[in-house]
């Protein structure tokens, strides 16, 4: 089919820089997204598949790195799902197995991640995509709200119940290890 | 219009918050899962360059079991691929770790980062190639420099070639950079504000797009910059310029997904109304 033939060769050259480009924002708003590390190998590949089978759709309507977290999103929601349903999402302490023993500032940043999983994993899917995009990913409200397909102001009111949950999740857990060092 | 609120990695917040949100932007992507990953998503290409090269030699089946789903590869193909993939590690952990990020595993970050279900995933080609008696160090500035020297994975090693040759003809002149993510952010903000600006002003954007190219000559994101360049140009009524800006952006990025787009866009701009 000369058609795409056309396109694919058109897209394929530019997809390996593409992955070096991209794959490490991608990642990391996939593991804020909430996949686990564990399995953010195997969500990123699809991540990219996807980005590479769409790739001559793009249309330049959003920047490509807009359009590709797009794409992350919904890999993402996929992903909880499937983790809600076989209960594996936002098991604590999953994440600190690797740490290193004799490591204390490995295993702070651990904890501190660990700790934000779990406020993140207190958010619905859509507050903690425009919260990760926003704050995270550095997307603008409007590039925000068009991703997550809502008005701007829905955006905005989002960002701003995120940001309310993290803050009080957060003081719930300081003060919770206030008293249990007390 | 509602005013964009201070992101909080920005502003002036608790410091707890603030080390919290900072945990979360540096997490990055460990540069051996990264080779990995992009190692999976090129054998297919390898294939299908092979293919295209020698048809009847193609490995029967080998794009449909690349490309078809997110599993991962098994049995003999996963063999031949691996071969191809320790070829492809080295400057690939080279060109995705950050500036700090050594090549070998040995800091705290990546002890952190690494799980014991990624050391097991670990391609049994080792990320750095062994030296051959007959072979010069490889070089890791390019990805499309991959080591030549015989290994175990001989027959992708076959297999890759085609596909090298390929890359190296449509290979930017720019080498793979390894930054900072914040670093990257930056470049990537001012371009999205000067997209923003280009449907509405395009003469701001033409700005923007300039003062971008004065602070990052040598951005990650240049193809996209000079292609909102060339679009900002035709919108702004400098129709000649966006024109030998465009035959100057097909030289520069041959294959580049813009250039159909551009070609359209021109066209329009140009058109009598």
């Amino acid at each position: 089919m000369p058609g795409a033939d056309a396109t694919t060769t058109l897209a394929e050259p530019a997809f390996p820089r593409l992955f070096q480009e991209l794959s490490p924002f991608v990642w990391r708003a996939l593991r804020r997204l909430g996949v686990q590390e564990r399995d953010c190998e195997d969500v990123l590949q699809e991540v990219f598949l996807t980005v590479h089978k769409k790739l001559p759709e793009f249309e330049q309507r959003s920047s490509l790195r807009t359009w590709v977290y797009g794409i992350c999103l919904r890999k993402a929601q996929d992903y909880r799902r499937l983790a809600r349903v076989t209960r594996e999402v936002g098991e604590p302490g999953r994440e600190l197995r690797a740490t290193a023993p004799n490591q204390e500032e490995t295993l702070e940043v651990n904890r501190a991640r660990a700790l934000l999983d779990s406020i993140l994993d207190q958010l619905d899917d859509d507050k903690r995509a425009v919260f990760v995009m926003f704050e995270w990913e550095a997307l603008s409200m409007s590039e925000v709200a068009e991703l997550v397909g809502v008005p701007v102001q829905t955006a905005y009111a989002r960002l701003y119940a995120a940001r309310k949950h993290v803050q009080t999740a957060l003081g719930v857990a300081r003060n919770g290890e206030d008293s249990d060092d007390s | 219009m509602t005013r964009e609120p201070v992101r909080w990695l920005e502003s002036s917040q608790p410091s707890e918050l603030l080390a919290l949100m900072r945990v979360g932007a540096e997490e990055l992507a460990p540069p051996d899962v990264l080779a990995r990953v992009e190692a999976r998503l090129r054998a297919p290409e390898l294939a299908r360059a092979d293919s295209a090269a020698q048809p009847s030699a193609a490995p029967p089946g080998a794009t449909a079991l690349g490309w078809s789903s997110g599993l991962r590869v098994k049995g003999v193909g996963l063999v031949l691929l691996l071969g191809a993939a320790g070829l492809m590690l080295y400057p690939l952990v080279r060109s995705t770790a950050p500036a700090d990020a050594p090549v070998r595993s040995s800091s705290a970050r990546e002890q952190a980062l690494t799980t014991p279900a990624d050391a097991q995933r670990t391609l049994p080609a080792s990320p750095t190639p062994a030296p051959s008696a007959n072979a010069a160090p490889p070089p890791v500035t390019s990805l499309d420099r991959a080591p030549s020297e015989p290994t175990p994975g001989g027959q992708a090693e076959l297999a890759a070639e085609p596909r090298r040759a390929r890359l190296r003809s449509s290979a930017r002149s720019s080498e793979p950079r390894a930054q900072p993510i914040d670093a990257r952010l930056a470049e990537a903000r001012l371009l999205e504000q000067a997209r923003r600006e280009l449907a509405a002003q395009p003469g701001r954007a033409l700005v923007l797009l300039r003062e971008h190219a004065a602070q990052f000559p040598e951005s990650w994101l240049e193809e996209e910059r000079e292609a909102m360049l060339i679009r900002a140009l035709a919108q702004t009524g400098q129709g000649a310029a966006a024109s030998q800006q465009l035959a100057h952006f097909r030289t520069r990025f041959p294959h580049s997904v813009h250039t159909r787009l551009l070609d359209h866009a021109l066209e329009q701009a140009l058109a009598p109304r």
